[in-house]
């Protein structure tokens, strides 16, 4: 294996971007990644999402009582699932086709508290060029302005809404697309490139990247710190942006990125506008979050073709959580319509020292794992 | 692999040695006694893998060896077998008899067919069991033996109604025999030396390959002791060449040190996932895999010195080694070779995770295990075990404000009278791997402090692991303790007090072949001494190699 040392890769990533200057290149694999959703006490005063009242549904829809009563017989049959979802107007399945009826009984976000930052640059969520007019949150550690309408829609899902004394990190809903990547279904690269001080260095390269091998678990359940990863050759999968640390925070100018995902739940994850604002962590880590825009339409479809799974079992509504997603959708307004097609998300994000190998092959670039700090003289 | 040195451009290295010239003849051994040493589980498995091959699945416990002198082949020359292991010998061989005559294996493995599959057939049987038996009893069997064993087979083919049912049955017999599971050496008078005894062809055949191959004798080395060739010095030198040349060399050689190097408590090697988060069976396994990779490169595919063990960066990893030593590893699956630069930390076996972790404790280093374990097992010198009355509340306290370093600690410690004797032979030797953690990961600081990875062993001071592995490469101890472990692992027993001068001359010669193991392997393996017994009757004890204590004996 060729290996360029740091330096080198920093001055070829100075030809490349022009932006970086002379320093270490430090390569990080992500270790948890899942919406960042706040659990206050004041957040659901409606509560939190039901599994629909199916006997009710389906009287509302004339069906007689012999008729639900023999339904209910099977409640996994096809003929339950049929009456379940068909019921627009001509038959719709409402997942398939959520605007064929009106029902905005999606219960969302009321708390001021929330995760995140501030995306729109507004301090009132007034609407922009860039943005449609929305409620801002007040950041969990007290960041002003806070953008994070994703929350909105879902911090109210039964399956979303985690317990307070784990910040949420323990609802279904969200730490499921976690545990698969954890589990090697998917791995996501950070390479930080031109660190001169891990406190302060004013200009940084920021790559983000797909990840072409599997996620490595310790011996405690963790991620392995200081494993060998390979950065996927495909270049959709890429981004790289400029960036800076500040009193030990690494922060980054807006960028988009696509990144594969979970193909049962979401295939693809497309954040627009994204920023990274993550703490280098006395062990060597990163901690923080990445903050951005997603388009809202690509998670709904990912939710509605679960159709049934998704409102038997996950107390969903599609036709509602699909009118939440339109009406709380604050990003890249439809030049034509005005109609928002993004949603402001913020999603947690941890990532250990990784040795990162670039796929170009001969002269690839490594970045070295970061050096921990304290934690490994502790051990 | 060029195996081949010549004795006089290698007896030029000896001027400055105060040890038996090489160009002296081999001095007198009273040879030892002969031993009857029980299959150990890799060798069982090596040999079930060469009769009927690798496919064949062997499932089932076996009893665990008991380590002697130093070694487990030593020890498999005290074990017997229980009524426990018995039943597990027996479930064995029915699993392996079962696969070996089922219809996926019997036509590679039959070199006849029975007249009816369905009945008896004693000529066929008789082949096959003649054939398998000489490999497996590593003798042919006497007319008597084979002519019980077809006669099982006869019986249970005709009351199972298949031959190859009874062959089964037979085989399985054979395979829980004690003339399979044990390697019985028999003496006989040497022709060639009036009143002393030696090995029968058998038998020499027998130690000869277990020592090079870990295995039973191929067929070729069977039919050499067969037909007399290798009591002769030109048919032995003959057989020992191509099996110094054999691809199965690093086979013999990695057996040979994952038991000098207690490779075996790597089973049950455990450390805290709070504290090691890296550690998993996976990873030890690869690092046990690691140093042996990193000594047959230097000693068979490089054919190196010995010495270099303890100083050399060249190594192989995988992914997840890469993890602890903290180098990229760009091989996804599989191991690819890692040279660690100049002035790098790791250099040695000494500094690898398989060495580091295995003489550590589940939560933290100890540079007392490490010290202890350089002594024992890499120079053979003994230390004495410590007092059942120990108080280690001191060292075991990790999180002491003012005992920081594990140097702090055992300082503290050895002001107890009664431990400072040993731990002043032993500690001093760990400190210098301090660099190093409980699970081999590098460090330079414990609790804030800084490390001082000074070291001593015996006149010699020294600055850290690579300081450790210099001083290791220039003591003539370790050489010597590679030359008594080896003979010991061959002989199956260590060496006599009337082999004293024998094994001088072994660590003379391996000296002046420039520490190259197949040269040694080669000598002993060759030598009338390796095949010699003693007569009944003859007093023995050990020889001062084997039992020599670091200070004299004084600690």
């Amino acid at each position: 294996m060729t290996r360029i040392l740091s330096l080198a890769a920093a001055a070829a990533m100075i030809g490349l971007s022009g932006t970086a200057s002379a320093g270490e290149t430090l390569g990080f694999a992500v270790s948890w990644f899942q919406p960042a959703y706040y659990v206050g006490d004041d957040d659901c005063p409606n509560g939190v999402s039901k599994e629909r009242d199916w006997q009710a549904l389906f009287a509302a829809e004339g069906k007689t009582p012999e008729q639900i009563k023999a339904l209910f017989e099977h409640p996994l049959s096809k003929e339950f699932q049929a009456a379940a979802l068909n019921r627009g107007p001509h038959g719709e399945n409402v997942c398939a086709y959520p605007e064929s009826v009106q029902d905005t009984n999606w219960p969302t976000v009321q708390g001021k508290v929330s995760y995140g930052g501030n995306l729109d640059g507004t301090k009132d969520g007034a609407a922009t060029p860039n943005s449609c007019a929305h409620q801002k949150f007040t950041g969990a550690d007290g960041a002003p302005a806070v953008d994070n309408q994703l929350y909105r829609v879902m911090g109210c899902s039964k399956i979303h809404r985690g317990s307070k004394a784990k910040d949420g990190h323990d609802a279904f809903g969200i730490e499921y697309l976690n545990e698969r990547m954890r589990e090697g279904l998917t791995t996501y690269l950070i390479e930080v490139t031109g660190v001169t001080d891990p406190q302060n260095s004013d200009n940084v390269t920021v790559g983000i990247y797909q990840g072409a091998d599997p996620l490595v678990q310790d011996g405690a359940g963790g991620v392995q710190a200081d494993s060998t990863q390979h950065i996927a050759a495909d270049k959709r999968w890429q981004a790289t942006v400029h960036g800076r640390i500040k009193d030990g925070v690494l922060t980054t100018d807006p960028f988009d990125v696509d990144l594969r995902n979970d193909a049962v739940w979401l295939p693809e994850f497309h954040f627009r506008h994204a920023k990274l604002d993550v703490k280098f962590q006395p062990d060597g880590s990163l901690k923080g979050h990445l903050d951005a825009y997603q388009d809202w339409a690509s998670i709904y479809w990912g939710m509605a073709k679960t159709g049934f799974l998704l409102e038997k079992f996950s107390a969903g509504n599609c036709p509602a959580e699909y009118a939440a997603f339109k009406a709380m959708a604050d990003g890249d307004p439809d030049p034509k319509t005005g109609q928002c097609t993004t949603i402001s998300s913020a999603y947690g994000l941890e990532a250990v020292p990784a040795f990162l190998i670039h796929p170009e092959g001969k002269g690839a670039k490594t970045a070295e794992a970061a050096q921990p700090m304290k934690a490994a003289a502790a051990r | 692999m060029n195996f081949t040195r010549t004795l006089a451009a290698a007896c030029g290295a000896l001027t400055l040695l105060v040890l038996p010239s090489c160009g002296d003849p081999a001095p007198q051994s009273s040879g030892g006694p002969t031993t009857v040493r029980r299959v150990t589980k890799d060798q069982y498995a090596a040999i079930i893998g060469d009769v009927f091959g690798t496919d064949i699945k062997i499932q089932g416990r076996f009893d665990p060896d008991v380590r002697e002198s130093g070694l487990l082949a030593i020890g498999t020359s005290h074990v017997s077998v229980t009524p426990s292991s018995l039943e597990q010998y027996d479930s064995i061989a029915r699993g392996i008899a079962g696969q070996v005559v089922d219809e996926q294996h019997r036509a590679q493995l039959f070199g006849c067919k029975p007249a009816a599959a369905n009945a008896p057939d004693d000529a066929c049987a008789g082949q096959f069991l003649g054939e398998v038996g000489r490999q497996l009893y590593r003798r042919p069997l006497t007319p008597a033996e084979l002519k019980a064993q077809v006669g099982v087979a006869n019986a249970a083919a005709t009351s199972l109604g298949s031959f190859y049912d009874g062959i089964a049955t037979s085989l399985a017999i054979m395979l829980e025999s004690p003339r399979f599971l044990f390697r019985e050496e028999i003496a006989e008078p040497d022709p060639d030396h009036a009143g002393q005894m030696h090995l029968t062809a058998w038998s020499k055949a027998t130690r000869l390959s277990f020592f090079l191959w870990n295995t039973t004798p191929d067929d070729e080395l069977l039919a050499a002791a067969e037909s007399g060739a290798l009591n002769t010095q030109s048919g032995l030198k003959q057989q020992v060449d191509r099996m110094l040349a054999s691809p199965r060399m690093k086979s013999g050689v990695r057996a040979f040190f994952s038991d000098m190097l207690g490779f075996d408590a790597m089973a049950t090697l455990a450390k805290d996932p709070e504290v090691y988060p890296k550690f998993t069976p996976v990873l030890i396994g690869d690092a046990q895999e690691q140093t042996l990779r990193t000594l047959t490169d230097q000693l068979l595919t490089r054919n190196g010195d010995y010495r270099d063990i303890f100083t050399t960066r060249h190594t192989f990893l995988t992914p997840l080694l890469g993890a602890i030593y903290r180098v990229p590893v760009d091989a996804r699956t599989g191991w690819e070779a890692h040279d660690f630069p100049d002035g790098d930390p790791h250099a040695g076996i000494q500094t690898e995770v398989s060495f580091l972790a295995l003489h550590s404790h589940p939560g933290r280093s100890s540079s007392t295990l490490r010290g202890k374990a350089v002594r024992e097992i890499l120079l053979c010198q003994q230390v004495p075990t410590p007092p059942a009355n120990v108080n280690f509340a001191i060292v075991q306290d990790t999180k002491n404000a003012s005992l920081r370093t594990a140097r702090d600690r055992l300082t503290a410690h050895r002001t107890q009278p009664t431990c400072a004797g040993c731990h002043k032979i032993i500690d001093p030797i760990g400190l210098s791997l301090e660099n190093f953690d409980g699970l081999g990961g590098y460090r330079t600081q414990e609790n804030g402090a800084a490390i001082d990875a000074s070291g001593e062993l015996d006149a010699a001071k020294f600055e850290g692991a690579a300081g450790l592995g210099k001083t290791l490469h220039d003591d003539p101890a370790a050489t010597a303790c590679l030359v008594n472990r080896l003979y010991g692992y061959g002989a199956g027993r260590a060496a006599v007090t009337g082999e004293a001068e024998w094994v001088k001359y072994l660590q003379a010669r391996f000296a002046a072949d420039g520490y190259r193991l197949p040269d040694l392997m080669r000598t002993i393996a060759t030598s009338d001494a390796f095949y010699k017994i003693s007569a009944p009757g003859k007093p023995e004890g050990t020889t001062q190699a084997e039992a020599a204590s670091p200070n004299g004996g004084k600690s």
